[in-house]
């Protein structure tokens, strides 16, 4: 009798471990709303935006900056010229990272450091130096941006004061893919970032929304009402050889591919509320991706570790949920909408709506962790990392 | 004892069923390639206006569009541009007042046009029937309550059903136009339901060539 107790308990305690979100290798208690512990981080020496960009990298990371006999890692340094940095295990006082960073900005060398320590402790990249897209509105318009993902250095790529959505980023960050409405109707546009460039990759009569750029960097699904319903097309990545993934008489929107390219998951209202699918990216018939305990699914993004997939549910109002990309429990982590992962399948940036006004937010997914960007551009929507 | 251990095993079955089945159970809501209505082909004139088979005049392009209408469904059937092609905005000047009465209302999170208002499209194709010059852009609209490209879709979805209902009316196809704003354009703020019905709308705009 006994023995049954121990393997059921082995077992129950086994999933529970496997089926837990990716976690450091540290305590993994839980918090009171289910979120992991943040790991707990003395920072010292930094002034002025050096420490300013440290502290809010860390804060994003799933640090929390603590008092010194607080803290299990202590990070001290300089920046009255160039950005120092030593890393030390407060428990083992074993030396983890000294690290000196020359070239580029202060904050360039502050995300550095940043990405180092992260990576010394999570044992995953950084994600401090990376670049996000999204739209900013100006009254009845838009226009589509890039910045650093903190949303400094903002940079205005288009200024057609047209209707603007769906920025998607082709992989190595070269050029983006958005919908615009420049020429009278939705069409999507490729857009070279480092020389402005711009081509139309899709112009049909109906709607021409939604790119996502395949991993491989070789296609693009999109959707297209052309064929009299908005469904899911795969074409190159100039728009020629196209391919028609769904017939449904409702609409599809927001696809995304699997990390491997072999799938995409798309919503679809076909069961009459919108719900995700997933579908081979060579054309078949559309599975339904389960998402136990939560309805009206759209706006979903696959992890680039191919693990898990976030959403938005609307259920009254807008939160963030993710599921595993097989399907399953969905688990609600964030009020917001619209997410799209970081680089590291940890962490998620996504829209928090405060005061009337649309903002970007970033997610630590496992402690659930939320921190606002500032960005004060006004209303900011669909953000995309580059990945 | 006993019960209670079995109870275990049978929550820890059931635990391991759900978490582990996923995509490996037989699909469900497995969409089924239903047939279409049948939409005329796009047309190389449209009631004398110039076409111009890359959409329109004004984008700003380095290698001209090719255009590429090359569609494998299945079998490899050639699909043709199913919804005709857009009217050069430059060609034409635009009356969105004209048939602002007959403003379809649609159902939270449908796109099939109600019998109640029917009359409105009803309306709108005896308007075109007694213009044959005019053209006409039905515009698809969604209350806030979806997100962004979800309502794109939805909204081009309810686009659509109109002008399906307007070609089973007589219109002919070359004649009709969509175009989706989601929740960009809603015709009144607000957050109840009284605002969000009436953003739920199909809008009409007659289009009149200028020449």
């Amino acid at each position: 009798m006994s023995n049954h107790w121990t393997l059921l308990l082995t077992i129950w305690v086994g999933l529970a471990t496997v089926l837990r979100a990716q976690d450091p290798v540290i305590d993994i208690s839980n918090t009171a709303d289910g979120g992991v512990k943040q790991i707990p981080i003395f920072v010292a020496g930094y002034t002025g935006e050096v420490g300013q960009v440290l502290r809010f990298d860390l804060e994003v990371a799933g640090f929390k900056i603590v008092a010194e006999d607080s803290a299990q890692y202590s990070l001290s340094g300089r920046n009255e010229t160039e950005v120092e940095g030593r890393l030390t295990d407060r428990l083992s006082k074993a030396s983890l990272l000294a690290k000196r960073y020359t070239d580029a900005s202060p904050r360039t060398q502050a995300h550095a450091l940043a990405d180092d320590v992260i990576s010394a402790i999570l044992h995953t990249p950084g994600f401090c130096r990376t670049k996000i897209a999204f739209k900013t509105e100006h009254g009845s318009s838009g226009e589509i941006s890039i910045a650093d993902y903190d949303g400094h250095n903002v940079v205005e790529l288009t200024k057609d004061r047209a209707i603007v959505a769906a920025p998607a980023w082709a992989p190595g960050r070269r050029s983006l893919f958005y919908t615009s409405y420049r020429a009278g109707y939705p069409d999507i546009y490729s857009h070279v970032i480092a020389t402005g460039e711009r081509k139309p990759v899709a112009r049909y009569a109906g709607l021409n929304t939604s790119a996502a750029i395949s991993p491989d960097g070789r296609r693009i699904a999109m959707i297209l009402s052309k064929a009299g319903s908005p469904d899911l097309f795969v074409s190159d990545i100039d728009g020629s050889n196209l391919l028609q993934l769904t017939k449904t008489k409702e609409d599809e929107s927001s696809p995304c591919w699997s990390p491997d390219g072999s799938k995409i998951c798309v919503v679809s209202r076909l069961s009459g509320t919108p719900a995700l699918y997933t579908v081979s990216a060579r054309g078949g018939e559309m599975t339904r991706l389960r998402t136990a305990g939560v309805t009206r699914c759209t706006e979903p993004d696959w992890s680039p570790d191919g693990k898990t997939i976030v959403f938005t549910a609307q259920m009254g109002g807008f939160q963030i949920c993710i599921v595993p990309a097989t399907g399953g429990e969905a688990k609600l982590v964030a009020d917001g909408e619209d997410p799209s992962w970081a680089p590291n399948s940890r962490t998620v940036i996504f829209v928090r709506r405060t005061k009337g006004q649309r903002s970007l937010s970033l997610l630590d997914v496992p402690t659930k962790r939320v921190k606002n960007i500032p960005l004060n551009l006004g209303n900011c929507s669909q953000p995309a990392w580059a990945k | 004892m006993k019960s209670l251990t079995s109870l275990s095993m049978l929550l820890l079955a059931v635990f391991l069923a759900v978490g582990t089945a996923g995509c490996k159970k037989s699909p469900k809501n497995v969409t089924t390639i239903e047939g279409r209505r049948d939409i005329s082909p796009r047309p190389e004139n449209l009631n004398g206006l110039k076409v111009n088979t890359d959409g329109r005049n004004g984008v700003n392009s380095g290698t001209p569009f090719n255009g590429n209408d090359n569609v494998k469904i299945g079998s490899g059937n050639l699909d043709p541009s199913g919804l005709g092609s857009r009217p050069n905005p430059d060609d034409v000047t635009e009356d969105p007042l004209i048939l602002a009465s007959q403003t379809v209302s649609f159902e939270y999170d449908k796109s099939s046009v109600k019998s109640s208002e029917r009359s409105k499209v009803e309306a709108a194709a005896a308007y075109l029937k007694n213009e044959p010059r005019f053209l006409l852009k039905v515009e698809g609209h969604c209350d806030e309550r979806g997100t962004d490209e979800y309502n794109r879709a939805l909204g081009e979805r309810r686009a659509l059903s109109i002008r399906e209902y307007l070609l089973t009316l007589g219109v002919s196809a070359d004649r009709v136009t969509t175009i989706s704003y989601g929740k960009d354009r809603p015709a009144v703020q607000g957050h109840d339901e009284a605002a969000y019905s009436q953003n739920r709308r199909g809008a009409f705009v007659v289009l009149k060539p200028k020449q």
